[in-house]
């Protein structure tokens, strides 16, 4: 062993190659195999985003497809919430006097239904 | 004072961590085969830091293999500019430091030591086993830390800076567990070095 200080800087070889001699374990391939053996095969990397990455386009595909949908239905019951025989049937139920005398208002599609009968009248 | 020039492994020279940061790069990006080149490069030394630390052979490998895939999982964290070892034998070191905590938990021995326990007789010093035994008494007796500190100067050639990187303590702090551990080492191989020199 080298003269004991704490300022000596440098290893002790004598003492290194002793420790080696006590501490060495065999068979490192083996080691290094078993370590391997828990690494996974495909070691890419997968935090939040990634995952969140990979669902976006399939994700974004399914709500454009949904908001679609939902336009186009929503679109029918705005522009044609029953269909015109229902509404001229129900229009047939009301008579002009009761709408000039009835407090309530009347309502939009009531009114556009008279006009429309009044246009298809010959 | 003997002045030998000792050749350490991990000190022959910058290439080997410019390789190292290289092979930390590639293995957080994914590659596998890069990863295992420094599984390959450090499993000597993982492994006989965490033998220095439980004394057995059997706990020192799974110590290490824990290491291992710990520095794996938080090898983004590892800053290229700084040297892969130290930062490597740090986790190794804390696997092993919980593996010990463990085993304290199962049974009450301090550490247990694959050699006999007993102090073995100098008339046995041509018997390597038997100095191999009594150098492994000797290293369990010593605190952990200064145990990591001679064994990472003394056999694996870490400078005292580097070696403060790993324990996370002063460097004056490691000259300290150093100059410690290489006196009781010294006392408690005395009654062999004659003899082994004789030889």
């Amino acid at each position: 062993m080298t003269d004991n200080s704490p300022f000596d800087h440098r290893p002790d070889p004598e003492l290194g190659d002793w420790l080696r001699g006590a501490l060495s374990i065999p068979d490192e391939p083996a080691f290094v195999a078993r370590v391997m053996a828990q690494v996974p095969a495909h070691m890419a990397r997968e935090n939040w985003l990634d995952i969140l990455g990979d669902w976006a386009r399939p994700g974004l595909a399914a709500a454009a497809v949904l908001v679609m949908l939902a336009g186009f239905w929503l679109g029918r019951i705005v522009t044609n919430p029953q269909g015109d025989d229902a509404i001229v049937a129900s229009a047939g139920e009301f008579d002009p006097d009761t709408l000039l005398t009835t407090p309530d208002l009347p309502q939009v599609d009531v009114n556009l239904v008279m006009v429309y009968e009044y246009e298809r009248q010959p | 004072m003997r002045v030998a020039e000792v050749q350490h492994p991990h000190s022959l020279g910058r290439t080997g961590e410019v390789e190292d940061a290289e092979l930390s790069a590639r293995a957080a990006a994914g590659d596998r085969a890069a990863f295992g080149r420094l599984v390959e490069r450090y499993a000597g030394q993982a492994r006989r830091l965490a033998y220095a630390m439980l004394g057995s052979a059997d706990d020192a490998d799974d110590a290490a293999q824990d290491g291992f895939l710990a520095a794996l999982k938080s090898i983004e964290r590892y800053d290229p500019a700084r040297p892969f070892g130290p930062w490597l034998l740090r986790i190794v070191a804390n696997a092993a430091a919980d593996r010990r905590r463990r085993l304290r938990v199962r049974a009450t021995e301090v550490i247990p030591v694959d050699s006999p326990t007993g102090e073995p007789s100098p008339e046995r010093v041509t018997d390597q086993n038997a100095f191999r035994a009594a150098l492994n008494v000797a290293l369990a007796k010593l605190p952990a830390r200064q145990r990591i500190a001679v064994v990472l100067l003394d056999m694996e050639g870490y400078s005292h800076r580097e070696i403060a990187e790993v324990v996370k303590v002063p460097e004056g702090t490691v000259r300290s567990d150093v100059f410690h551990a290489r006196r009781a080492l010294r006392d408690a191989l005395a009654p062999w070095k004659g003899a082994l020199e004789g030889k």
